[in-house]
């Protein structure tokens, strides 16, 4: 168990230190001069430029700016905002809550009712209930959430005013948002849930089971069901990154805060720093959170192991 | 994941197509791409206006008779952007695939074949590709390169690049396995040969479901990225641009929005239908 | 999506506003001291606010009922007396000595006296190029000296006609010397000024809370109430993406929404609960630079026939649906040296762009419908910015210039990268939107060949006749001489062919008709919060 902790968190160092030197690569990936760009907005003279340069440390070698940006980073040091001016560390620890609470509210309401349906599918294989059910998985998948967040608001917001179409602090702000980013995530949990509930469904033993005569329910639910979750469980680390990325233009159509909309904005803004720092954040956050799905797994089912 | 064999008898396109045609679904997934792809082609003979001509005098005009779908705020008549948009956004599918696919299907195979050192690298490299969920490296890359239509299919093709070279990297190490390929080896075939005549063919099908897979997922992305304002800057009919265009008038013009999103699903969900059914027909097991 | 900026751009500007607003007047009485807790939407979450460090829409909207300036504009826009009881220019117009009322405390119970005037002063000039707003108003001050306790003279480098103005602005807002030493750079959380309300509650990114100051009992004469403020609360709610502010003002969410949007207004003026307003702002409106350095736009009648070929008002009428007026120069039509004899300069006249095109030598040799010149087309690069309504208009260009022959390539631009764009001069077209204050604001900055590679001046053109005008009418401190003189600065503008000018700022308000007294203070678009009350019943009868 240990060893598996131990070799599941090594296996992560690597993935981290990519992360890291690619957030490093954007600023001097970027065409034109780093502190020029940053100081363009304030209309800077050539020897504030120089003297930013200095500050950067980009009359340095690469290799050891690239060391003092590792120093930084694991100090939590992720630079200034240009447009607001603010510790960019400061600005992230400020949306993640909100992030996360969007993320987990979508995966609350997207894990049971997605299993539930794939199930429920699977049960009545190629029934009508099936084929309804895997439409609506489809559609989950493929339908635009930024076109789904539109609807649903034009329905609920603006025909129905059942609830609000942006804002955020109570938990009727939170209600459309979560329901468009459970829905793409329902659709990849019902298709799992139902492929597995399938495959087990043909396993010999629930055969045995059913020829000892049990009832079908007890077949279903003692013997196959605890068997067809575990691929479902094991997904939602991947469910994860799908949730995180979809938040991402979800709270852009909501108007809410969090990592997404601060990292588009810093986009459209040119804020490198804020860039930098919430890329790293989002992908740090993934890579963790995958950790932690995996460890817990290792806790809960000695089966799995490191590799 | 697991290899597909070689089909011996008849040819793998005839017998895919065969299976295809014979898939309810899948047939219909294809007409409806098949469709879009007319569409595509045809814009210019079916739109019944210039898409990019204003006619500031008949902004937001309702849909009706003579403008189906209604105009925009510049006038501009919608089902005519739709129609020319089937252009640029299934073009965006096409490319951004075509690169995932192609720097995928290399670093696989490289990586796969050679081991070693250089499979260590491309595992460290995907690895930390796939750190990065969903669009936040297509994300990322835009806020490299700036917004604009070849950046976003360049962005996108990389996001998916890491799906792809796992998926042939498996493959090849198992094909690589097989007494066919030992057997070239053991004779002295170059390894040029070896990957193009046995490993390549080999591992390719897999490749052709992931690319109809992940078709959609490329087109939702971009559209995506339009519509957050990265990526087709106007006045470019894009489905993701024009769906930007009428967020903010959904209040009092929302068919501005609707129809727009309306092309995105369609052939979205016949991509992933596709892709379902080829997924079945080629191989069951393969868990995409 | 870029509704902040867009605000900034709008608010920054300064504004006047002739309100046509259902505005219930108080009676005419005093303090009917009533409670209610008004709750009003904006646009952005704040960063770092404080008035003297930022640009940002809340300086103006929800500080200015923190604070108090100086002097103030009432709504005719003349000068004032506010915290300065009274003032006096010296001869030489390079010394201004202000006395202070001395009634005055500041919320957190500090003494507002000439050592206040003082410190505040130098906080803005320590501040320097942090500052983004409040150190630029002040550039002629040299140095502050204190009198007497309650009197103090500020110094200034040369003359300048615009103190006043710019006294009364809210960036110049006179906070707390012992708050802003006591919490440094953290001040923006703690912040105390001596206005009709105090700041009670900051929850970023969600809400701002003020509630009205007890004590308050020196609000300039022009108000019709003297004492406390009239609300009990005043609630911020930030709703970033403006397509939501109607939907939130028509559900009751919000009082008062700020800042609609043009094409969601049919429920609103439908809504017999609601009212709509509209604020006309001063300053700049909105318009493209030409650069006068870059071919093609160096020849002047590629510009000229850029401005006969291009119909802004037609987009007006749809983009905005006529909310905003047509403009016609580098100032907007409500700026009182605004100069009216430029209208009609440029009527909308295609042959006339075509003939001038042609006679300078651009004609259509290979057929492509894109006018060349010694085999090189004529294409214009434009910049397009994801604010404000840059976007439509740019496309609507493109449409009308390709009727003439002229190609218009657009391209994104974010904020910092169109200043570099600007500076380095390799575009031909650069929207600007981001309005000045004053007249001296709006035109020296963007048009003074002093600025044209570090500073704002994207036109590049190098002019000592417009130079002199605008150095002249700074130090001018005749009104009516200034204005005669800013007016020909226009008309060279606008000769010369420098700009292209789109439309005037207008800020759409939705009010609930519950709410009475919103009205502005002429200048930063400063909404009267200190009059503001629900109606009554009898009032509403």
């Amino acid at each position: 168990m240990g060893r598996f902790i131990i070799m599941r968190l090594l296996s992560s160092v690597p993935v981290v230190l990519g992360v890291v030197t690619i957030t490093f690569a954007l600023m001097y990936l970027l065409p034109g001069d780093p502190a020029a760009s940053m100081l363009a907005r304030s209309g800077a003279s050539s020897e504030q430029i120089a003297a930013l340069r200095v500050e950067l440390g980009l009359d340095q070698p690469l290799y050891l700016q690239y060391f003092h940006y590792l120093v930084q980073v694991v100090q939590g040091n992720l630079g200034v905002s240009l447009a607001s001016n603010k510790p960019v560390t400061e600005m992230l620890l400020e949306v993640l809550p909100k992030t996360l609470a969007l993320v987990f509210a979508a995966l609350l309401i997207a894990i049971p009712l997605g299993t539930v349906m794939g199930v429920t599918a699977a049960v009545r294989q190629n029934t009508l209930v099936d084929r309804v059910l895997v439409g609506i998985s489809a559609l989950g998948v493929s339908v635009p959430s930024f076109w789904l967040a539109l609807l649903l608001i034009l329905l609920f917001s603006v025909t129905l005013r059942w609830f609000p179409a942006s804002g955020q602090g109570e938990l009727r702000h939170l209600v459309l948002p979560t329901l468009v980013l459970a829905f793409g995530a329902i659709g990849t949990v019902a298709r799992t849930a139902r492929t597995s509930m399938i495959d087990v469904l043909k396993q010999d033993y629930i055969r045995t089971a059913r020829a000892s005569g049990k009832s079908e329910r007890e077949v279903l639910y003692r013997h196959a069901l605890p068997n067809a979750l575990v691929p479902v469980v094991t997904m939602i680390g991947l469910q994860f990154g799908w949730l995180i990325s979809g938040s991402f233009i979800v709270e852009t159509v909501f108007s809410r805060q969090g990592l997404g909309s601060m990292l588009i904005n810093a986009i459209l803004d040119k804020d490198l720093p804020l860039v930098q720092g919430a890329v790293l954040a989002t992908a740090i956050l993934y890579v963790t959170l995958n950790l932690l799905v995996d460890l817990t797994y290792g806790a809960i089912d000695p089966r799995i192991r490191y590799e | 994941m697991t290899t597909v064999q070689a089909t011996p008898s008849l040819g793998p396109t005839r017998l895919l197509l065969r299976r295809v045609l014979g898939n309810a679904t899948a047939l219909a997934a294809l007409a409806t791409l098949l469709l879009f792809a007319g569409i595509a082609l045809a814009a210019p003979w079916l739109a019944p206006f210039d898409p990019y001509q204003v006619y500031p005098e008949r902004s937001l005009m309702p849909p009706g008779r003579e403008h189906l779908m209604g105009t925009d705020l510049l006038g501009r008549d919608i089902f005519s952007r739709v129609l020319y948009g089937a252009r640029v956004s299934l073009l965006i599918g096409f490319v951004s695939v075509g690169i995932s696919a192609a720097v995928g299907v290399v670093l696989g195979l490289l990586a796969g074949y050679y081991g070693g050192l250089l499979d260590n690298l491309v595992m460290r490299l995907i690895d930390t590709l796939m750190a990065f969920p969903g669009i936040l490296l297509a994300l990322t890359i835009v806020a490299l390169l700036g917004p604009g239509l070849v950046n976003v299919m360049i962005a996108v093709g990389i996001g998916g690049i890491a799906n792809y070279a796992r998926l042939v990297r498996a493959s090849v190490l198992s094909i690589k396995e097989e007494v066919y390929v030992e057997a070239a080896r053991s004779v002295g075939v170059r390894d040029r040969r070896i990957i193009f005549r046995h490993v390549l063919p080999n591992a390719l099908p897999p490749v052709l479901v992931l690319a109809s897979m992940s078709y959609g997922w490329a087109l939702l992305s971009a559209a995506g990225l339009s519509f957050l304002g990265l990526g087709a800057t106007p006045p470019l009919a894009e489905w993701g641009a024009m769906l930007s265009d009428g967020r903010s008038l959904m209040w009092d013009a929302p068919w501005t929005a609707i129809f727009p999103g309306i092309a995105i699903l369609c052939v979205v969900l016949a991509a992933n239908l596709l892709g379902d059914a080829l997924r079945d027909i080629l191989d069951p097991r393969l868990r995409l | 999506m870029k509704a902040p900026i867009k605000l900034s751009g709008l608010l920054c500007a300064v504004a006047l506003l002739v309100v046509a607003c259902s505005g219930g007047r108080a009676p005419a009485t005093s303090v009917a001291a009533d409670s209610g807790r008004l709750i009003l939407s904006s646009t952005k979450p704040g960063s770092r606010l404080d008035p003297h460090l930022d640009i940002q829409w809340e300086v103006l909207y929800v500080l200015s009922a923190v604070y108090d300036t100086l002097v103030y504009q009432d709504p005719k826009g003349a000068i004032v007396p506010g915290l300065a009881r009274s003032w006096e220019r010296s001869e030489d117009g390079l010394r201004y000595r202000f006395e202070l009322r001395e009634d005055v405390t500041f919320h957190d119970g500090a003494v507002f006296d000439a050592e206040a005037v003082r410190f505040n002063f130098e906080r803005i000039a320590s501040l320097a190029s942090r500052s983004l707003k409040a150190s630029s108003l002040l550039v002629a001050v040299e140095r502050v000296a204190v009198i007497d306790p309650f009197t103090v003279d500020v110094h200034l480098s040369r003359p300048d006609g615009a103190l006043l103005f710019n006294l009364s602005l809210p960036y110049i807002a006179m906070v707390s010397p012992v708050a802003a030493a006591a919490w440094g750079g953290n001040y923006h959380l703690h912040q105390a000024g001596t206005g009709p309300f105090m700041f009670a509650e900051y929850r970023p990114g969600d809400r701002y809370v003020l509630v009205r100051n007890p004590d308050y009992s020196w609000a300039p004469e022009f108000y019709q109430h003297s004492g406390p403020a009239r609300l009990e609360t005043i609630e911020w709610r930030f709703l970033p993406e403006p397509s939501s502010r109607a939907p939130a003002l028509e559900a009751g969410d919000v009082d008062v929404a700020f800042d609609l949007v043009p094409t969601n207004l049919n429920r609103i003026l439908e809504s017999p609960r609601h009212t709509v307003s509209t604020a006309y702002l001063t300053g700049q409106p909105a318009y493209w630079f030409f650069n006068t350095q870059l071919p093609p736009t160096d020849d002047i009648a590629v510009r000229k026939a850029v401005l006969y070929a291009a119909d802004m008002a037609s987009g007006s009428r749809a983009i905005t649906r006529g909310v905003t007026p047509p403009a016609h120069g580098p100032l907007a039509r409500v700026t009182p040296e605004y100069a009216p004899a430029l209208e009609g300069l440029y009527p909308h006249d295609l042959e006339r762009a075509r003939r001038l095109l042609a006679e300078a030598g651009w004609v259509d040799d290979n057929g492509d419908g894109i006018r060349e010149r010694d085999g090189v087309p004529l294409v214009l690069t434009v910049s397009m910015v994801s604010w404000g309504q840059s976007i439509p208009f740019s496309v609507l260009l493109q449409a009308q210039l390709r009727a003439v022959g002229i190609k218009v390539e657009l391209e994104m631009m974010a904020h910092a990268v169109q200043i570099e764009a600007g500076q380095s001069g390799r575009k031909n077209m650069l929207f600007t939107g981001s309005s000045g204050y004053s007249a001296a604001d709006s035109l020296k900055p963007f048009f003074h060949s002093d600025n044209t590679d570090r500073g704002f001046a994207f036109s590049k053109f190098n002019d000592p006749a417009l130079d002199h005008m605008l150095d002249q009418a700074e130090v001018t401190l005749d009104d009516t001489q200034r204005t005669a003189l800013y007016q020909q600065a226009q008309l060279r503008i606008m000769e010369q062919a420098l700009i292209l000018p789109i439309y005037d700022y207008a800020l759409l308000i939705g009010i609930d008709r519950r709410v009475a007294g919103l009205e502005w203070r002429s200048v930063g678009l400063v909404p009267t919060f200190y009059q503001m009350h629900f109606r009554s019943e009898v009032e509403e009868e």
